[in-house]
């Protein structure tokens, strides 16, 4: 109960912070837009966490669930609710359309993963990539390959804070239910899983689709911010950035990816006097991270 | 022993034929169960015993043949539904969940007994903790009933070999199922931890009632716990009797010692 007591506490305070910065303009606007960056980054990562770290798959099409998220959640806050009500009240639709969107392509990712593992799995996500991407530089409501351009800076950091918060929170309570024992249990050992009763095939959509979800949610965000996408933008590079956090906070933890996607974000920002050689520079201590502590730096911990 | 004096059986085979491309595997299987049954399930190395196992529970789909228990048809079932309807293994090189702790072990093979909805979990409602509670407490309590209590928390891969057998037997116990299949649970175990195993499959079968197929080389186990034993041969079915007679059947005798021997030694 105390427990229960101070993470409320916690989480007010995050969220009365985040629209005292919103509404007062407290921080600098790149400091601000840094920290969304960390939040977004985190949804992403946690998200991912769930399909590479719990499950224990290896999965690179995260770059596609967010780009479904984030042209999706773009189109609905420009062209469905366009006289509409205030953007305070559909942003949060929009996002929940684009999240929405994201876990029906992860529904379709998951049919193929119940025959696919490893390497075969990732093959098949590195087609996903692919396919998102010619179809959204194909459909020229979306701009085709100029990219979508008319969206709205509607994210702010209250609304990443709470998405961001949202995930972690659904992520802990899963892991933590019937369902992310049987999660782990994939990974773990998928044919002794389903010997004692789990039902495998259901675990690992439910995986897929909440972890494509919030990649859904993330993108909406994300399109929001920097209120210009393209289908570039969501190439095989963003899911490596995803995968980078991730192994280096520590897949299968719940605090891993938000070390994770916290440091990385940081880190490439302080770097940035390096100019084009931060590129290099940041690799470089992430091959030095995976040498001394190859599980993450929260690997091996469980923190809940 | 149980009190049951009916003589329905309770788990029914017949007829379990499976091949890997031209081997017969096994050919014809049939077993039927009684409730407190002990059957066991003998033969040389590739004799198709734990290819019997897999038939039953799924993880290979019999060519023919079909699989009861209790008057359901489980043949063709996918293997959770297999487990969750009663029927329960343990494996013969163990096979525990290294990531998990012991209780954690356990409590996965309870995924059938929890009906909670998926949004109960994420917001962690009433009804969602009372039912974890209620299968971390037979959780515990199976792992009290084989004396592992004081090590729940303990990650299952760091436990010791005999240990992590006896995790694999609460992890098939929790369901509280109707048939047990063990295979080659004292593999590896020297003649008291042998005792040791034999009382509690004793137990196991006099306080919850369940019916035991067992796989095991050991003839010190299978003289102590079985009423009746079969014995497989390249997939077929060569002897079915009381376990004393074995010595005194000339194909079992042949099938493990050639043609030469006359003497069957246990």
């Amino acid at each position: 109960m105390k427990r229960k007591l101070a993470l409320f506490l916690l989480f007010s305070a995050g969220l009365t912070c985040a629209l005292c910065c919103d509404f007062l303009r407290l921080l600098d606007p790149y400091v601000a837009q840094i920290l969304m960056y960390i939040g977004i980054n985190i949804i992403m990562t946690a998200s991912l966490n769930l399909v590479n770290g719990y499950m224990g798959e290896f999965s690179v099409g995260h770059a596609a669930f967010m780009a479904v998220g984030a042209y999706t959640a773009s189109f609905f806050s420009i062209s469905v609710f366009t006289h509409g009500p205030a953007p305070v009240v559909f942003f949060p639709l929009s996002l929940f359309a684009g999240g929405g969107a994201a876990a029906l392509v992860g529904l379709l990712i998951a049919i193929p993963a119940f025959k696919a593992r490893d390497d075969y799995l990732a093959i098949i996500t590195l087609a996903l990539i692919m396919i998102t991407k010619s179809v959204f530089e194909n459909i020229p409501w979306f701009g085709g390959p100029a990219g979508y351009s008319g969206i709205q800076k509607y994210t702010s950091l209250s609304w990443v804070f709470v998405c961001a918060a949202a995930t972690v929170v659904v992520v802990r309570n899963l892991v933590n239910s019937n369902f992310g024992r049987g999660i782990i249990a994939v990974r773990d050992d998928e044919v002794v899983a389903n010997l004692v009763s789990v039902d495998t095939k259901r675990v690992k959509v439910l995986a897929f689709v909440i972890s494509a979800f919030f990649a859904g949610i993330g993108g909406g965000l994300f399109a929001h911010l920097i209120q210009f996408i393209n289908p570039r933008t969501f190439s095989i590079i963003k899911s490596t950035d995803f995968l980078l956090m991730l192994y280096l906070g520590g897949s299968g933890t719940l605090v891993g990816p938000i070390l994770g996607a916290g440091i990385w974000t940081i880190l490439l920002e302080l770097l940035r006097f390096l100019g084009i050689w931060r590129f290099a520079v940041a690799p470089v201590a992430l091959i030095m991270l995976m040498i001394y502590r190859p599980r993450g730096i929260m690997g091996g911990k469980v923190l809940n | 022993m149980t009190n049951n004096t009916s003589h329905n059986p309770l788990f029914q085979i017949t007829g379990l034929s499976h091949s890997f491309g031209g081997l017969k595997a096994v050919s014809h299987f049939g077993l039927t169960l009684k409730p407190g049954e002990i059957w066991g399930l003998i033969g040389p190395n590739g004799a198709g015993k734990t290819t019997v196992f897999n038939l039953i529970t799924g993880v290979y789909k019999a060519d023919e043949g079909t699989v009861t228990l209790g008057g359901v048809d489980l043949t063709g079932l996918p293997s959770h539904a297999i487990a969750a309807s009663g029927v329960s293994r343990t494996f013969q090189n163990i096979r525990l969940f290294k990531s998990m702790t012991v209780l954690d072990n356990v409590r996965t093979a309870g995924y059938c007994r929890l009906d909670y909805s998926l949004a109960s979990a994420l917001v962690r409602t009433a009804a969602f903790r009372e039912k974890e509670e209620r299968l971390r407490q037979s959780a515990i309590e199976v792992l009290t009933v084989l004396g592992l209590a004081h090590r729940i928390h303990e990650p299952a891969s760091s436990m010791p070999y005999g240990l992590q057998r006896t995790i694999e037997l609460a992890r098939a116990l929790v369901n509280k199922p109707k048939v047990l299949l063990l295979d080659e649970p004292g593999a590896g175990m020297n003649p008291s931890e042998i005792e040791k195993l034999a009382a509690t499959i004793l137990w196991v079968r006099d306080n919850l009632g369940v019916a035991v197929v067992l796989i095991e080389h050991r003839m010190q186990l299978v003289m102590k716990l079985c009423e009746q034993v079969k014995v497989l041969n390249f997939g077929e079915t060569i002897f079915q009797g009381k376990p004393g007679d074995l010595a005194k059947d000339e194909t079992v005798v042949k099938a493990y010692f050639g043609e030469d021997h006359d003497a069957f030694v246990n």
